[in-house]
């Protein structure tokens, strides 16, 4: 088993920049997640990884071995592809054993193996059936078969749910932790849902553009966004964002908005000191807006903002509240319980203890 | 409902079409005096006269027999080599890189458009310098060379359209592009291939042209070259020539019969997806 580290790692095709710079060590046996929006480079990285594409500058380790040179079969890494590529000719048993086949293992233990992943992924009895008799899931089941018999030193899959009704895929990616659990192998998984990123991971490495935006712990990434990118790309519903231009009154610094001003609290203050009068962005999250008569106990509230209620959507456990206040829109989960109409006049509460500040030129969050 | 005039109409397209052929069908079975008597409608008049002595005298006095092995011979090389080629070249087309790649593929593809009858000449000279003129191998090379560009063309945007993550898969196992050739693209592509040898096979075997350029050889003669010069020798004996005609058939029907779903997936499989 083997950590993989990403040194200085460019790649271009052309005039694009694919990949910029990638610096991101991954430990054995974490499961890290690569995220971002489609182009952003995650599947790319995967590829440069698996020796699919040439890196243009900078080096991948793996196992502290460098493997620029290495041809793909050569780096003991399995992938998942997210069409599962299964050889549509060859027999479930077939394509779970043909890697082994090729690397001259006996039989007897190609057997082994193959039957051995069978019994984990519970497809004993689909060994002699083609991929065309198979459903989704159990494709993407035989894909994941062909890599566990390969005993590589790291998973690599490339956005293998997405092929998936939304019912299989939470029940996927539960087993795929109790796999990763159980493998105890590095597990390199690429996805634009960032659901699956914070449910999977051990840690996200955030990319936009081909840039590392942010890599840590789905905690970290949720709590201490480092840019707005990162803040609007974690959470769902994703985060709201006002202008702001910070103002003190009578001692108290304010985050003043068109149509509202909300202050800032705590070690916040002193960094919003250092913008003053200067426009910065605030960011707070649709579940630290509340309606007062549903406001939890223990929760602090600074600010109370008057919205006009435009859209409703009852999701059962929460209400999604879409409001608009001046040109601002933005949205609030709030208690089911809560009795709205469209149209209403109604106080939103804004738990300022949760709320970020972003340089807009930079897009960097402004903390201590 | 709607689609019975439809039906009508191809059912009696396809009656005007095989009525020649079904009435030189009708007469290679016929004796010369009836042949010359009446026309072939009326043979299913009593007393019928229906006689196999047109194919036996086709088969056993005029070479028949010997043009159909010669015919085979000349077929079946030139048929598996030009394919064989074929596969490899558009196998590295398809996926393999290397400088220059593309501008090759559209020479070859650019060759389609030349004329047979243009290169006859200057290749009847190269065969006659390295003394194939008159051999089987030297047809089989002529074929081979006509046939390739074709072939390539067809085999190479079959062979793209194939998914991309399953080359890589096989990368990944483990498989060299020799493996990933034989193991994975080849059983894939076999409705192209049997579509490809379909096409190949017949046309090498309807061939005059090239074989009685290149070959020469009244013994290694195929059966085109046999019938065509039958029809001076028998010149109105159309019950012998029917025979002959349909005794050159034959072999095409079955191939074509048993691999018609090839034939079709063909047309639409590699030829017009690039």
């Amino acid at each position: 088993m083997a950590g993989v580290c990403f040194e200085n790692v460019t790649k271009r095709f052309g005039n694009t920049i694919a990949v910029n710079n990638l610096n991101l060590e991954i430990p054995d046996k974490e499961f890290l997640v690569l995220v971002g929006p489609s182009g952003c480079g995650k599947s790319t990285v995967l590829r440069l990884l698996s020796g699919l594409e040439d890196v243009t500058e900078g080096t991948i380790y793996i196992g502290g071995q460098p493997v620029n040179n290495i041809p793909p079969r050569d780096r003991n890494i399995a992938m998942v592809f997210q069409s599962y590529a299964l050889y549509p000719h060859m027999s479930v048993y077939d394509n779970m054993a043909f890697g082994l086949s090729l690397r001259h293992i006996p039989k007897l233990e190609i057997d082994q193996r193959v039957k051995e992943a069978a019994r984990i992924l519970n497809i004993e009895d689909l060994l002699k059936r083609k991929p065309r008799q198979l459903s989704g899931g159990q494709r993407q089941r035989v894909a994941l078969g062909r890599a566990i018999v390969r005993q590589p030193v790291a998973f690599l899959l490339d956005e293998p749910l997405s092929n998936l009704d939304a019912k299989l895929r939470v029940q996927t990616r539960a087993e795929l932790n109790k796999l990763h659990q159980r493998l105890g192998t590095t597990f390199i998984y690429v996805t634009h849902d960032q659901t699956e990123a914070m449910t999977m991971a051990n840690r996200i490495a955030v990319l936009d553009k081909g840039i590392l935006q942010q890599v840590g712990t789905p905690h970290d990434l949720y709590d201490k966004p480092d840019n707005i990118f990162v803040a609007g790309f974690i959470g769902s519903p994703a985060m709201n964002f006002f202008e702001t231009v910070i103002v003190r009154k009578e001692d108290v610094t304010y985050l003043a908005a068109e149509t509202f001003q909300v202050p800032v609290t705590g070690s916040k203050s002193s960094q919003a000191a250092n913008y003053m009068g200067e426009t910065v962005t605030l960011g707070i999250r649709p579940e630290d807006l509340y309606i007062k008569e549903y406001l939890p106990y223990g929760i602090p509230y600074n600010a109370a903002v008057k919205v006009k209620v435009e859209v409703i959507e009852m999701m059962g456990n929460e209400l999604l509240l879409y409001v608009v206040t001046g040109r601002n829109h933005f949205l609030a989960r709030v208690d089911p319980r809560t009795e709205v109409k469209p149209g209403e006049d109604i106080e939103i509460l804004f738990n300022m203890n949760n709320m970020y500040i972003f340089d807009p030129a930079t897009g960097k969050a402004i903390r201590a | 409902m709607r689609k019975i005039p439809l039906h009508i109409i191809i059912v009696i397209i396809m009656l005007v079409w095989m009525t020649p052929a079904f009435g030189l069908l009708v007469s290679s079975f016929r004796p010369s005096t009836a042949v010359a008597e009446s026309g072939w409608w009326t043979a299913f008049q009593t007393p019928f006269q229906f006689t196999l002595d047109n194919y036996h005298a086709v088969l056993t006095q005029n070479g028949m027999l010997r043009s159909f092995f010669n015919s085979l011979i000349i077929a079946v090389p030139s048929t598996v080599i030009p394919i064989m080629i074929a596969a490899f070249a558009a196998f590295a087309f398809a996926w393999m890189k290397f400088p220059g790649r593309d501008i090759i593929f559209m020479f070859i593809v650019a060759l389609i458009v030349i004329p047979i009858q243009s290169t006859m000449i200057p290749v009847l000279r190269m065969l006659a310098d390295v003394k194939l003129v008159g051999t089987f191998p030297g047809i089989w090379l002529a074929h081979t060379a006509y046939g390739l560009p074709f072939a390539i063309f067809l085999l190479r945007n079959f062979f793209i359209v194939l998914p991309k993550d399953l080359m890589e898969s096989a990368y990944l196992d483990g498989a060299s592009n020799t493996r990933v050739f034989f193991r994975i693209v080849l059983p894939l592509s076999v409705p192209a291939i049997a579509s490809l040898a379909i096409f190949q096979f017949l046309w090498v075997w309807n061939d005059l042209l090239v074989a009685l350029v290149y070959l020469q050889d009244p013994a290694k003669a195929p059966m085109t070259v046999t019938i065509n010069n039958l029809v001076s020798s028998f010149g109105t004996q159309w019950q012998l020539l029917t025979a002959a005609a349909f005794i050159s058939m034959i072999l095409p029907l079955v191939i074509f019969f048993a691999l018609q779903r090839y034939f079709v997936e063909g047309i639409t499989a590699g030829a017009v997806k690039g």
